[in-house]
């Protein structure tokens, strides 16, 4: 059996934003959760954090249905991560 | 007793060091931004605390410079150990931000950086006691050793000899003359210093390459 690398921040957080920019933008948080395979209380923390960094925002409807957005700063993270990698493995950090 | 000739290339020097230190700190802030990621704080930061180092540094050689040249004797009392406690303050946290930046992963302590500065300000107390660039340079010194047998073990078994690891071994060497030239009793040459000088500034400039390599 192959083993699974556990995610580090960095790559989950990538992985939240990408999902919501694969998703025209506008993704509701139940869809969002079962795409980022994070355990509910994970996927609430890092929803928090994400909103806090200014990367997601919470958007409401005309029905008040909650959707998560990126903001410039969330797709500036998605456009940059293979550079901030890059930057990491450069100088081993 | 410092040449103006002498004040001049540690001007043009120290101002090219601190320059490229902040090119570095200033290319780093945006990636720091988006990931608020621990390694690049504390890389980024040692690179400002080494701007921060030279430039005290520069400053201690010029209130060296002029009382010589000027028998400003007022100063004496004041400026000059000042800059040696900010100077030894500075170079302490320096030294430790670039090895954290590679370990501090493994470390699983809240509170790295607290214990950073608190060192920091033993050394710069211990300088406040001495007086003495000497003891800067033994406890900076014995830093580098104690903080690099710490990386050797706590990095992994694979990577515990790298370029990366290389550079910053050089960078402490080279903080280490830089601290030695300012003895009383340099037994530098001007020539050797300005070798030194030199292999410094090409240092700097390959971590800034390294840099750019990602961060244009």
């Amino acid at each position: 059996m192959a083993s699974v690398k556990k995610r580090d921040r960095l790559e989950v957080i990538h992985d939240i934003l990408r999902i919501i920019s694969e998703k025209n933008n506008s993704i509701k948080p139940t869809p969002l959760l079962r795409y980022s395979n994070l355990s509910s209380q994970r996927f609430q923390e890092y929803v928090l954090e994400l909103t806090e960094k200014d990367l997601i925002r919470e958007v409401l409807d005309k029905k008040e249905r909650k959707y998560f957005t990126l903001t410039d700063k969330g797709f500036r993270y998605l456009e940059k991560y293979k550079t901030i990698r890059g930057f990491i493995s450069e100088f081993e950090l | 007793m410092i040449s103006v000739p002498l004040a001049i290339t540690e001007m043009v020097y120290s101002l090219i060091i601190i320059l490229l230190c902040l090119v570095i700190y200033k290319k780093t802030q945006e990636i720091y931004g988006l990931t608020k990621y621990k390694g690049i704080y504390y890389f980024r930061n040692a690179f400002l605390f080494f701007a921060l180092a030279y430039f005290f540094r520069f400053l201690f050689l010029m209130f060296r410079f002029s009382w010589s040249t000027f028998d400003v004797r007022m100063l004496q009392g004041f400026m000059w150990p000042l800059n040696l406690v900010v100077m030894g303050y500075f170079g302490t946290l320096a030294i430790l931000s670039l090895t954290l930046s590679t370990v501090w992963k493994r470390l699983k302590n809240p509170y790295l950086s607290a214990w950073m500065h608190l060192v920091s300000l033993v050394v710069a107390l211990l300088a406040l006691i001495t007086l003495s660039t000497q003891v800067l340079l033994f406890a900076h010194g014995a830093l580098i050793v104690v903080t690099l047998v710490l990386v050797h073990r706590a990095r992994d078994r694979k990577r515990k000899f790298s370029n990366v690891f290389l550079i910053y071994l050089l960078l402490f060497v080279f903080w280490l003359i830089n601290l030695l030239v300012l003895s009383p009793r340099s037994i530098l040459f001007i020539e050797t210093k300005l070798v030194v000088y030199l292999l410094s500034i090409i240092l700097f400039v390959v971590v800034v390459q390294r840099v750019r390599k990602w961060l244009r």
